[in-house]
């Protein structure tokens, strides 16, 4: 395999992560607990689109939109019946990664139950792909890296021109004032969840267009969305997308050196070294250490 | 048989108490959310089994050895971790968990991959060795041990500043005490145990692969410190009991086996949302002392 | 001479929270210091602490220079505070709250494997000192009862109490009577009386005059920083400067 063939793959995979990386990030800037759910969320697009496509024959841009709608729905029921019940009890940070990793399982586990363990496909044909430069790109992959793309001008803009956007930003930065200044946290919290949502499903059916789906993909995906967001260093949409590709393209670019077994232990190790030696991440303002000792 | 099989579950129960106790050391008592518990499980069980199988080492040091290592783990991702906010050590220790499991798989010449280890020797003392009725007695010792000693840990000054830090860790590096210190000291020893627990599981089952060390197996553990109550040795003694039978009918349904560990994931996840939207204290948690005190 | 404050200056983005600070605090005395909203006098514990360092100045604490120490380095040298919200642990008993403070030397790991003998001995030792602390502030039946199912005075007591049992010679204290009836401040006010007879030094922060007037041996008044007045109550009751700081400090 050439070298920039590592490079075009870094960039794709990159993108998905950096997808989850914002979805990520929004709750944890907006409603401020660490939520593994987008990694279910994400699957549950994937298989949702593929139910709508494969299963019942739909075409696949209705099944798609489908696919996003039964996912949003899903995260507002998470929201409504798991952690609104928390959060009004004011519970920690703490309880609401824990009730998520629940979360997490108790959808995956349907889903599992539901498709089997079996991977699927969404059986696209398989098209011959361009080569350039010396690496091969699929049709699939073009429409994967332009999707992610106008996905987050589209974010960015969001939250940087609209009246929303902006209200969210003011939750992000403190609540109480937010509320104060007639912001509905209420219907902010949702909206929030709305995109991040629809965010993890985008990804999560466009990795199903490049790759298999199964039920277990969204466990390493939501674990190195966090990775992503950790370097990048939660904080906005940009700093979740250089996370993401960081990521996607050191763990490509790192198997021509290593067995591609150990794929998925790369993203770790890049993320203790930030750890230890850079833990605001590379655009991180807030310093989010404690002064202990 | 069904004899054969109560010995199993109990020996089962008794390894799950280790683990959930040492988890609820560093989780319940001092407030660090490890999540990757399992890979000092998985540690402690590898290292043990290897020594065994390429060295012939016994498993009376085998078995330190695993809680050692485990332990020197906790360390290399307490360094880092520990002085930032909490939510930085839950990722860190699933990615641990996931960087763990990574090399049982890779890592061929020296784990097998996903053949997994076989042939781990049962524990001999004094030219007698510990068959499944003995293993019992073996198992009992060491979780009524382990318990004890976390029991004693949790009870002592030492323990006071690790819930001081879990209820408010700036007022107590106020009162001059090093957090950090005290953080880390109570995730290795955590681990240690849980290398422990490891050890005695591989040479029980004799044969260990990755697929044991999963993180779903993280997740029913700190399931069985929510559901018996954080920070109580006791809760964590009745949530290893209950969350170890609990999936065992599940067993007997004729469903092929992917849907029964797909039914086993959802009932410890239920339980684990349910226990901490309805009872966050858990049925045997330290906080239920609100009312045998309350005015 | 217990603590002197020399010209002690904090900036914080351009606004001078403390200027020019000069005081000094006698041995086995109360002073007080008061000022209107925004003195600075709560800087000035902090500055004292270590919480934060000053732009300027030193800080004498019985012959100790305190600029530069860590806050744990301080209090290891006998100089104990209390905060202005209660800062107790809520899950922990009013025991093991009062015990945190004066165990130190006996939380290490290691002592626990290697030396539990002493453990428990000086364990059993600060129990009953302690006890003694909370008999003194009136609340003895409470050991046992976690801090949150306290009422407030309780609380409030069991943060007194705990600031004795430090066994500090100066104790800082940033408004004990704030929010508290009058039953209780008078309570109060007479066990911090008791406690200054038993020998120590006592630093107040206080808005509430009528306790501040009849507890001090000297007051300080801060206004903008600087130290514009201090003196025994009765002085300070009749200083024209401190009246139009109060007056201009209520102004808004």
């Amino acid at each position: 395999m050439a070298f920039s063939q590592l490079i075009i793959n870094g960039l794709i995979a990159g993108a998905i992560y950096a997808l989850i990386a914002s979805s990520f990030s929004l709750i944890f800037n907006i409603i401020k607990f660490m939520d593994l759910s987008p990694g279910a969320i994400f699957v549950t697009a994937a298989f949702s689109a593929y139910a709508f496509n494969v299963l019942f024959g739909l075409h696949f841009l209705i099944a798609l939109i489908l696919a996003i709608t039964v996912a949003v729905a899903l995260a507002l029921l998470v929201n409504l019946i798991v952690y609104q019940p928390l959060i009004k009890r004011k519970s920690d940070s703490f309880t609401l990664l824990l009730a998520s990793f629940g979360v997490f399982l108790i959808i995956t586990g349907f889903i599992l139950l539901i498709f089997g363990a079996e991977v699927r496909t969404f059986g696209l044909p398989i098209t011959k792909g361009y080569e350039l430069l010396g690496f091969i790109i699929t049709k699939t992959q073009i429409t994967l890296i332009v999707t992610s793309i106008v996905v987050f001008i589209g974010l960015q803009l969001f939250m940087k021109k609209t009246k929303l956007g902006k209200a969210m930003r003011a939750m992000a930065d403190n609540k109480q004032v937010a509320s104060g200044i007639g912001i509905n946290v209420k219907k902010i919290t949702n909206i929030t969840f709305i995109i991040s949502a629809a965010l993890a499903a985008i990804a999560g059916i466009l990795v199903g267009l490049e790759q298999n789906i199964d039920h277990n993909m969204g466990f390493l995906v939501i674990l190195k969305g966090l990775t992503a967001s950790v370097i990048g260093g939660i904080g906005n949409v940009p700093a979740a997308l250089i996370g993401g590709l960081i990521i996607g393209l050191v763990e490509n670019i790192g198997i021509w050196y290593l067995p591609s077994g150990y794929k998925d232990a790369i993203a770790f190790v890049i993320l203790i070294i930030f750890l230890i030696f850079r833990p605001k991440g590379i655009f991180g303002v807030k310093t989010r250490e404690e002064t202990s000792g | 048989m069904i004899e054969a099989y109560f010995i199993h579950l109990l020996i089962l129960i008794g390894i799950y108490i280790i683990l959930a106790a040492s988890l609820n050391l560093a989780m319940g008592n001092t407030g660090l959310l490890n999540v990757g518990h399992v890979a000092f499980y998985a540690i402690g069980a590898y290292t043990s089994a290897l020594l065994a199988l390429n060295l012939n080492i016994p498993f009376w040091i085998g078995f330190l050895a695993g809680g050692i290592l485990a332990a020197l783990f906790a360390l290399l991702i307490a360094i880092p971790t520990l002085k930032l906010r909490g939510d930085y050590l839950a990722i860190a220790t699933l990615g641990l968990a996931v960087v763990v499991e990574s090399i049982l798989r890779n890592w061929t010449s020296l784990t097998r991959g996903p053949l997994g280890l076989p042939g781990i020797p049962k524990p001999a003392l004094f030219g007698m060795t510990f068959n499944n009725n003995s293993y019992l007695i073996l198992v009992i010792i060491f979780s009524v041990i382990t318990c004890l000693i976390i029991y004693y840990i949790t009870k002592s000054p030492f323990g006071r500043v690790l819930k001081a830090i879990r209820e408010d860790e700036l007022a107590a590096a106020s009162l001059g005490k090093n957090t950090t210190k005290y953080k880390t000291q109570a995730l290795v020893i955590s681990a240690f145990f849980a290398g422990i627990a490891g050890s005695l599981y591989a040479h029980y089952i004799n044969f260990i692969d990755p697929t044991t060390f999963s993180v779903l197996e993280s997740i029913l553990i700190i399931s069985m410190i929510i559901v018996g109550g954080l920070a109580s040795v006791k809760g964590a003694v009745i949530g290893a009991v209950i969350l170890t039978l609990l999936p065992e009918p599940l067993r007997f349904l004729p469903i092929p086996s992917f849907a029964i560990g797909a039914l086993r994931q959802i009932l410890y996840a239920l339980l684990l949302v349910i226990i901490l939207i309805k009872r966050p204290q858990g049925i045997w948690g330290e906080f239920t002392k609100q009312k045998e005190n309350g005015a | 001479m217990v603590l002197k404050v020399t010209n002690l200056e904090k900036d914080f983005g351009g606004i001078k929270a403390v200027n020019n600070c000069n005081f000094e605090i006698k041995e086995n005395k109360i002073t007080t210091l008061i000022g209107p909203n925004g003195a600075g006098k709560t800087t000035v514990f902090n500055l004292i602490t270590g919480l934060i360092k000053p732009d300027k100045g030193h800080i004498h604490f019985r012959g100790n220079h305190l600029v530069g120490l860590k806050p744990y380095k301080i209090a290891r040298l006998g100089l104990t505070r209390t905060f202005q919200l209660i800062r107790l642990f809520p899950k922990l008993t009013a025991m093991e709250n009062m015990l945190l403070v004066r165990s130190n030397e006996l939380e290490r790991f290691k002592d626990l494997i290697f030396n539990p003998k002493k453990i428990r001995h000086e364990e059993n030792l600060n129990k009953q000192r302690c006890m003694e602390f909370l008999e003194l502030v009136g609340i003895p039946e409470k050991h046992n009862f976690l801090a949150e199912n306290l009422s407030f005075g309780q609380q409030k007591l069991l943060e007194i109490a705990r600031a004795l049992a430090t066994e500090s010679p100066l104790i800082l204290l940033d408004e004990p009577v704030g929010g508290v009836n009058p039953k209780l401040r008078d309570k109060i006010r007479n066990i911090l009386i008791k406690i200054k007879e038993q020998g120590r030094t006592l630093l107040i922060i206080e808005h509430d005059m009528n306790f501040v007037m009849k507890i001090s041996d000297k007051v300080i008044v801060l206004d903008e920083g600087t130290v514009i007045a201090e003196g025994p109550p009765k002085k300070i009751q009749n200083n024209k400067k401190v009246l139009d700081a109060y007056l201009g400090g209520n102004k808004k």
